[in-house]
């Protein structure tokens, strides 16, 4: 009877994220008739869809117990490139006019290369994680500065934008269109892909062993560095496709493009579930975390409360989903060690001896 | 036995490795730069470390005990605009900041803000420690918060015009010397002989190099690492008050990025992150040293497009040689475990 109620407990801990999100939805569409325009709710993912695919880069690494604080520079930096190489000289790009194709797989391969640039310090260097990410945030902020001369790149090709900016179908209403942004689509597929990837492969499993303990996955003959490596490699590859989303939406690239996002990154990552301590947490839920933030951000202004109480409400938002990290983790181990001295030979029936 | 000594003398080497390189780019800078020797620079140079140096004893007992403050700055924030809002009138024209009303005396609000410092630190470390909550995010939440705090209070606004006996610390000199300054290394002297000395330099480093053994053997970690975030945040306040009594000034952005320069400082001044290694007396040439790069950066006129990564490159390089440390540290234990073996016999 008891273990059936700590079941139900535990259901409703793992999907808490998505009450949230309903509840959040449910209270927003209730105070505000723009928020509930069917444009809007379906613009929710479009317009943070590039804050998603960092959200999701961070989930690797921090599944596997690892930090990245780089990404919101590694998106500036992906994005001025692209930028660069695709606007023409009087529109702030170097005049090369390359074509869309090349722009994207030249951005691809400067995010696999800040990812390699990440792991190589991280597992060859054992430099720490959370400082190397943060020098690299400062280092690679500067050669997006280096490389434009503080200026902004604007009006790329149409097909570059398609991902960003583009409209998958448009459906007649009494006033105006509903416009189903590609961008929207393409987050959720590939926090899909991410999922199966995370849940369903070796690779996946591997993962989650490294960030949860470090020494048992060495000793079953897990290489670590390697799936570090990878994790960075992952996450410099979602850089890039998040620096293609962010060009593509606003159809120009400044030299700020992407600078203080690392705060909202962690916080959607934590909020979804997605444990510091590494080894828990996934992939839809990472994404329920980033549909609350966007919900709040969105809602909280469109039902015009101050910026300065925004800003403080995020904090305070952010301390509520560590706190619920931080029961979850004392609930676990309490019902781990009972589950073990269950089992012992000693027959330890009496529970209240475990609990403190 | 030669081996032996060789290997003391390198590990002193690497200990104060901070030293020399602090000496040796001084000369470089001595020699290539025209003004950077004179004795305004200098005190230039004093003054943009005392208050990074306040905040970095703080980020150092922290880091000490293996845990995080990103919190600081906006202690920093919220403890000038905080103290401005109860010591400057209310504003007539509109636009500008509000003040309380209250029109406080300086001394009183002096002692509030740092209570104020205290008891935030406290609560921080209440919540790490009791509740089990992840520091680096409820630092980083915290900053947040108290940065939110402090716009609400000033409407972000810049707030101006602090009383004379408040900027004392900030602003004035002794003998053409600044009063900050000396207040900073008197305080690098006292923290340093406290860590080293007392009980409790023990205790911090103890917790930090080992949790489990220090618990087991009588310390309380979760009384050292509360004890730890409060002085922080009674130092972030102190820093406030440093900070606001040379600007005289305050908008709720101020301290921004502070506390990166602090874990920078104290990383490249030998502090492990990994808790139980390192002294206040080492972030201390840490923060000489990043002072003195920017200073030294400002004068060269380098384009300010590449301070930023010419920062992020010093951070790298500071975590590279941390890095190698701690790999060579354990080769040395190691040698010297025989000898003790045959000593006991």
């Amino acid at each position: 009877m008891k273990k059936n109620t700590s079941k139900l407990l535990d259901v409703i801990f793992e999907n808490l994220i998505w009450l949230l999100v309903a509840a959040s939805l449910i209270i927003f569409s209730s105070l505000s008739s723009s928020f509930r325009a069917p444009n809007n709710m379906a613009g929710l993912l479009y317009r943070s869809a590039a804050l998603g695919l960092l959200v999701l880069g961070q989930s690797f690494t921090m599944i596997t117990g690892n930090f990245d604080l780089s990404s919101e520079s590694g998106l500036g930096l992906t994005a001025m490139v692209a930028a660069l190489a695709l606007a023409s000289a009087d529109n702030g790009g170097l005049g090369w006019e390359v074509s869309p194709f090349v722009a994207i797989v030249l951005m691809i391969g400067v995010g696999l290369l800040i990812g390699l640039i990440n792991g190589f310090l991280i597992t060859r260097l054992k430099m720490n994680n959370l400082i190397v990410t943060i020098a690299m945030q400062m280092i690679l902020r500067g050669m997006v500065y280096i490389i434009s001369p503080g200026s902004t790149a604007s009006f790329f090709p149409k097909a570059f934008d398609w991902l960003g900016g583009g409209t998958l179908f448009k459906i007649p209403l009494e006033k105006g269109f509903f416009s189903f942004p590609v961008a929207t689509l393409f987050v959720i597929i590939v926090f899909i892909i991410a999922h199966i990837i995370t849940r369903y492969t070796q690779f996946g499993r591997n993962m989650y062993a490294v960030g949860s303990n470090l020494t048992a996955a060495k000793d079953a003959g897990i290489d670590s560095d390697r799936i570090v490596r990878i994790v960075y490699l992952i996450d410099g590859f979602c850089m890039a496709l998040a620096g293609w989303l962010a060009a593509g939406r606003i159809d120009s690239a400044t030299p700020r493009t992407g600078a203080g996002l690392t705060f909202p990154v962690q916080a959607a990552a934590v909020i979804g579930g997605i444990s510091m301590a590494g080894g828990r947490g996934n992939m839809i839920g990472a994404l329920g975390g980033l549909m609350l933030w966007s919900i709040l951000d969105n809602g909280l202004s469109i039902i015009r409360v101050s910026p300065f109480w925004i800003e403080t409400s995020r904090g305070l938002i952010l301390l509520f989903a560590v706190f619920l990290d931080a029961v979850k983790v004392r609930q676990m181990h309490q019902r781990s060690l009972i589950d073990i001295l269950m089992q012992s030979t000693i027959g330890l029936k009496d529970k209240t001896i475990v609990k403190k | 036995m030669n081996k032996g000594q060789n290997r003391d003398w390198v590990k002193t080497f690497l200990d104060n490795f901070i030293w020399f390189i602090l000496a040796i780019l001084f000369t470089y800078f001595a020699v290539n730069i025209p003004n950077f020797t004179s004795k305004t620079n200098l005190i230039n140079v004093l003054l943009h470390a005392s208050v990074l140096g306040v905040l970095t004893i703080g980020q150092t007992i922290v880091l000490l005990t293996g845990n995080f403050d990103l919190s600081a700055e906006g202690m920093v924030s919220l403890s000038t605009i905080f103290a401005m809002w109860l010591m400057i009138t209310p504003g007539t024209v509109t636009g500008t900041a509000q003040g309380s009303g209250l029109m406080m005396d300086p001394y009183l609000v002096i002692p509030i803000i740092l209570v104020l410092g205290t008891v935030v630190g406290y609560l921080i470390g209440i919540m790490i420690t009791r509740l089990n909550m992840n520091g680096f995010i409820v630092t980083l939440a915290a900053q947040l918060v108290l940065r939110g705090v402090a716009m609400i209070i000033s409407n972000g606004q810049i707030m101006t015009g602090s009383p004379k006996a408040f900027n004392w610390l900030g602003g004035a000199k002794v003998y053409g010397f600044p009063v900050s300054v000396i207040v900073t290394l008197l305080l690098y002297v006292g923290v340093n002989y406290l860590l080293n000395q007392s009980k409790f330099g023990r205790e911090l480093r103890a917790v930090g190099a080992n949790p489990d053994a220090a618990r087991a053997s009588g310390f309380n970690p979760k009384r050292t690492i509360t004890m730890a975030y409060t002085i922080g945040g009674f130092l972030a306040a102190f820093a406030g008050w440093m900070l606001l009594g040379r600007l005289e000034t305050t908008v709720s952005s101020l301290g921004e990025g502070m506390t990166l320069e602090t874990v920078a400082a104290s990383v490249i001044g030998g502090v492990s992150l990994k808790g139980g290694i390192g002294s206040v007396g080492g972030a201390f040439a840490g923060v000489l040293l990043l002072s003195m790069i920017d200073n030294a950066l400002n004068l060269m006129s380098v384009d300010s497009f590449w301070v930023e990564s010419v920062r992020g490159f010093i951070i790298l390089v500071a975590l590279l040689i941390e890095a190698q440390k701690f790999r060579y540290k354990p080769k040395v234990v190691h040698e010297k475990e025989p000898a003790v073996a045959s000593d006991c016999k």
